[in-house]
């Protein structure tokens, strides 16, 4: 079975492709070969041969969807390709789109519809996160600009400026909340999110969705060492119950398809949550390691196979990101750039 | 109590709480105490204990278990 992986951008805001190829690897009754889909021909998930068989260069999926779709179909026809785990904010809003017409060529995906895509708008997720009894920090729908300065007000300063779904900033001053604002409506539109900012641990909780309401397998972890990208370098995994209680809600209220990453922040008074990411988060690796490998999970369950019903884990496991060099020859940069592929 | 029953303690004093992810770091008393208190002794139980293992006053036995207490309290352990 060939799978597409893409977000193989291995670098020091990593992509999940790689901790997501690892586990698929790792099962090794899976039967899988790696198909990594890469956006730059500099991707250091194409020279790791190690982990990915075969790589070719996509269109970005910011341009023509035709274009998105003749590429994977020429993958598919050229070399082979039955099923694609994507990896990226970015691309998802078009596997979503095309998922049926995908199916049609003989590609499969896993993913949520584009109702519980919705989900995850940062407009919806107060309501949202009631029923799942979890709280939301205190957040304000900015939805022209006249109406800045008394939510700005209302919130306090410093505090989160936030697209719908994509981009966040701390704003200190109210010159900076603005501006932040100025931004990301030039590049998305209103509504922007304005949210007071919470202090605590920062927890997060990887799972898969079976698309009627069951998890397929649940893993939390604490974020211990934070790069200046925000990126956890470190981390533990733990098993808080109030979180993992609202991730199983929050999979049987949407009936999640596919993978998904909450993040949340736990303090004393309970658990807030701060986004619903509809992908597995570049740290599912942990997951793999101590017993729960998702990707794997998610492969067979989409084979119609029935995966592995273990839910327990360990708490206390240390995850460790760490960087690593690699030194190659030109030929697989010149193929990627002239051919598209790696030889 | 939950919290204080679940902490998983290494023979080096170490303490980690599965369910939030904090770590505590103990000496060799503070690893004695809390062991007796995961093991369901009370207090008085537990000031015995030092009595019997260090070299210590009952009064001093006995406040330092009671500042244990309102450490863990403040910890939100117990």
């Amino acid at each position: 079975m060939y799978v597409g992986v893409s977000g193989i951008n291995a670098v020091d805001n990593p992509g999940p492709g790689i901790a997501v190829a690892r586990s698929l690897k790792q099962d090794a009754t899976l039967g899988v070969r790696i198909v990594g889909l890469a956006y730059d021909a500099m991707e250091p998930g194409v020279y790791m041969d190690w982990v990915v068989d075969k790589s070719f260069l996509m269109p970005y999926p910011s341009g023509s969807g035709e274009d998105f779709l003749d590429r994977l179909s020429h993958i598919k026809t050229t070399h082979g390709l039955d099923f694609v785990i994507p990896n990226l904010d970015s691309e998802l809003p078009l596997y979503i789109k095309y998922a049926e017409r995908l199916r049609e060529r003989g590609i499969d995906t896993v993913l949520p519809d584009a109702q519980q895509f919705r989900l995850r708008g940062k407009d919806v997720l107060v309501d949202f996160a009631e029923r799942l009894a979890v709280r939301v920090p205190d957040t304000e729908l900015v939805t022209a600009h006249d109406m800045l300065p008394e939510m700005i007000e209302r919130i306090g300063l410093p505090l989160m400026v936030k697209g719908c779904f994509y981009k966040a900033f701390r704003a200190y001053t109210q010159a900076e909340a603005v501006a932040y604002t100025r931004q990301l409506v030039a590049e998305w539109g209103y509504p922007v999110v304005l949210q007071k900012i919470v202090t605590g641990d920062e927890l997060n909780v990887v799972g898969l969705g079976d698309g009627q309401g069951n998890t397929l397998g649940l893993v939390a972890i604490k974020k211990a060492w934070v790069t200046s990208l925000g990126k956890m370098w470190t981390g533990v995994t733990v098993k808080h119950a109030g979180m993992l209680a609202a991730a199983e809600r929050f999979v049987r209220l949407s009936r999640w398809r596919g993978p998904f990453e909450l993040e949340c922040i736990v303090d004393g008074e309970g658990v807030y949550l701060i986004e619903i990411n509809p992908r597995f988060p570049a740290w599912v690796y942990a997951a793999t390691q101590v017993g729960l490998n998702l990707p794997a999970r998610l492969v067979r369950h989409a084979r119609g196979e029935s995966p592995p019903t273990e839910r327990d884990y360990p708490a206390g496991k240390l995850f460790i990101r760490y960087s690593y060099d690699l030194v190659t020859d030109m030929t697989t940069f010149q193929n990627m750039a002239t051919q598209g592929e790696n030889p | 109590m939950y919290a204080l029953a679940n902490l998983m303690l290494s023979p080096t004093g170490l303490g980690f709480d599965p369910e939030g992810g904090n770590t505590y770091t103990l000496n060799e008393t503070g690893l004695l105490v809390l062991k007796a208190f995961q093991g369901g002794e009370p207090a008085e139980a537990v000031v015995e204990r030092l009595l019997e293992t260090y070299e210590v006053s009952r009064e001093d036995a006995q406040r330092d278990v009671s500042d244990f207490q309102a450490r863990l309290r403040s910890l939100g352990l117990t």
